[in-house]
């Protein structure tokens, strides 16, 4: 595992890159880069990522993991995170992986908001190789979303239920305000975001997320995971299946509380999760059958 | 930001980013430790933010993983956990010295890291401040009764009742059955231990900050339960006790975290090398 930071200097990125330490029928494995969940999803996700990634480098993948500004150790404030330089993180962390895996496809693992972003950021990666457009210069070969985000204002007030469950799980004498403040201003608590603040400009892009928004990725092979059906996802896959993508989309019972603390007695990695995550990698990467 | 990566330790296992002081450097430096499983960045990304506000007071600052946490392996032939703890604080200070050379350190816990701290600054002089947030905590009556009063202003006769009830039933049921999660806290340590271990390092000329939180009302409930709990000990009126009943454990709040800071902040002149005039 190589710790570094990478991209501008006005703009460092905190990344970790695990290297193949086999390798597959004699051929390197994909390369692979892992998107994480935002603020304490991201942090509750922390040990199920770096054993997904020590999982791949095993089965014969380079993986990259990364923290976008304003998250992390990388730099910048909460408040800093955005939706757009999010995207643009993703594109630094994609080349810096293509720079070290020249030739390879690579796979993009996204996990909860960190796959709808990386949605986006394949999207735009698409544009900009069709038409010049801003966006990420390396495209991915397929992409694995893991509970993708795709209705922001949902989330958002998940986000704010889920500080004031935070507080009164933790706290001996539960405050009446923080209910009161989620019925009358769950703004605030929106903002809050489980104790990592919530920029306006992530925030607003949040607002306007939802399956109309959220960018066809243009990538060829595309594989959803999610705990149990949803209908929105379902019927995004359909969308996405019409405009030519390969698309799967699996029902995969894991039980994991993406905002809880600690997590005390709840399982810190789901291996049934990791194990098939890792698996659709390699399967998403490999060439197509013949039809 | 011009945070660095270290991989520290004899076997280089100990994932660490040192955030440089800002301006004229501090002779002390701080460490932040890892609170529970949760990885460097602290609860809510806290150490992020210490550290960086620290840094533009003059202060460098450590965040590092723990082995086997994090992104820190565990080193190969680790002892016992909290042993291997202190091993690897002490082999981050060892590295921070020889490479920043800092000779005096502030570390800052919560809970589990409390515990880490404390025991760290037990062995090795070097550590000249320790801010223990939700650390050892030994209740009492007096407490238990402003607990109980706090419970009934907040909900009531009846429901504080039934709270101790079922909490006497839990302990009951506990020690009748020898429940082994409740009685083999590895981490506990008698409040005569407690005691021995805050005479000596306030006999060190260490600054002691023990912070209770809201999270912890039931064994810490008023702001002097400290100071009645240890009436007579000499050590007692030589720690700086903050409590924060508006505060939960894991700062979840931005003004909880701004308010962590500035007590950081506010203490942290008080710690001086070993030998300095303050």
């Amino acid at each position: 595992m190589q710790p570094f930071y990478a991209g501008e200097a006005a703009r460092r990125l905190f990344a970790l890159f695990d290297a193949a330490s086999t390798a597959v029928d004699g051929r390197p494995g994909p390369a692979v880069l892992i998107c994480a969940p935002h603020g304490q999803e991201g942090l509750r996700a922390h040990r199920l990522l770096r054993v997904l990634a020590q999982r791949l480098s095993r089965s014969g993948c380079d993986v990259l993991r990364f923290d976008p500004y304003g998250s992390g150790d990388s730099a910048g404030a909460d408040e800093d995170l955005d939706w757009d330089g999010w995207v643009d993180d993703i594109g630094v962390a994609a080349a810096e992986l293509a720079r070290r895996c020249p030739g390879r496809p690579q796979v993009w693992i996204g996990v909860r908001l960190g796959a709808s972003v990386a949605c986006s950021a394949a999207g735009r990666a698409a544009s900009a190789a069709a038409s010049g457009s801003r966006g990420p210069a390396v495209r991915p070969a397929a992409l694995v979303l893991c509970e993708p985000v795709l209705d922001g204002p949902a989330y958002l007030r998940s986000l704010a239920l889920a500080t004031v469950q935070a507080l009164e799980a933790s706290c001996s004498i539960r405050e009446p305000a923080w209910r009161a403040t989620l019925r009358d201003e769950p703004v605030v608590l929106e903002r809050e975001a489980v104790g990592f603040a919530l920029g306006e400009a992530l925030h607003e892009a949040l607002r306007a997320l939802s399956p109309v928004t959220l960018a066809r990725p243009g990538v060829a092979r595309i594989a959803v995971v999610a705990p149990k059906h949803d209908a929105a996802l379902a019927a995004l896959a359909r969308d996405w299946r019409v405009s030519g993508h390969e698309v799967t989309l699996e029902v995969l019972p894991y039980r994991f509380d993406w905002t809880a603390e600690e997590a005390l007695n709840t399982a810190l990695v789901p291996p049934e999760l990791v194990g098939r995550l890792a698996a659709l990698a390699g399967d998403t990467a490999a060439p197509a059958p013949a039809r | 930001m011009n945070e660095q990566v270290l991989c520290l330790g004899s076997q280089a296992n100990l994932l660490a980013i040192w955030t440089p002081p800002e301006g004229e450097p501090r002779p002390v430096a701080m460490v932040l430790l890892n609170a529970g499983v949760i990885h460097r960045i602290g609860a809510h990304r806290i150490n992020v933010k210490l550290a960086r506000r620290l840094a533009a007071d003059g202060y460098g600052c450590l965040r590092f993983d723990l082995g086997g946490v994090g992104d820190s392996p565990t080193e190969r032939g680790a002892a016992d956990y909290r042993v291997q703890a202190v091993r690897d604080i002490i082999a981050v200070l060892d590295a921070v010295q020889a490479r920043f050379g800092v000779a005096a350190f502030a570390l800052v816990g919560i809970c589990s890291g409390a515990a880490h701290a404390q025991a760290a600054a037990l062995v090795d002089r070097r550590i000249r401040g320790v801010f223990l947030i939700d650390g050892y905590m030994h209740p009492t009556w007096r407490g238990r009764a402003h607990f109980a009063s706090r419970m009934v202003q907040a909900y009531g006769w009846r429901a504080t009742a039934a709270r101790v009830v079922r909490h006497l039933a839990g302990r009951a049921r506990r020690a009748a059955t020898g429940d082994p999660a409740h009685a083999a806290d590895g981490l506990q340590r008698s409040r005569a231990e407690f005691a021995a271990d805050m005479q000596q390092l306030v006999g060190d000329g260490v600054q002691v900050v023990l912070m209770f939180t809201g999270s912890v009302l039931e064994l810490y409930a008023y702001p002097a339960q400290l100071r009645h709990g240890f009436a007579g000990q000499p050590w007692v009126d030589r720690v700086r006790c903050l409590f924060e009943p508006g505060v939960d454990h894991t700062l979840t709040l931005r003004e909880s975290q701004r308010l962590l800071v500035e007590h950081v902040r506010a203490w942290l002149p008080h710690v001086a090398p070993a030998g300095s005039d303050r």
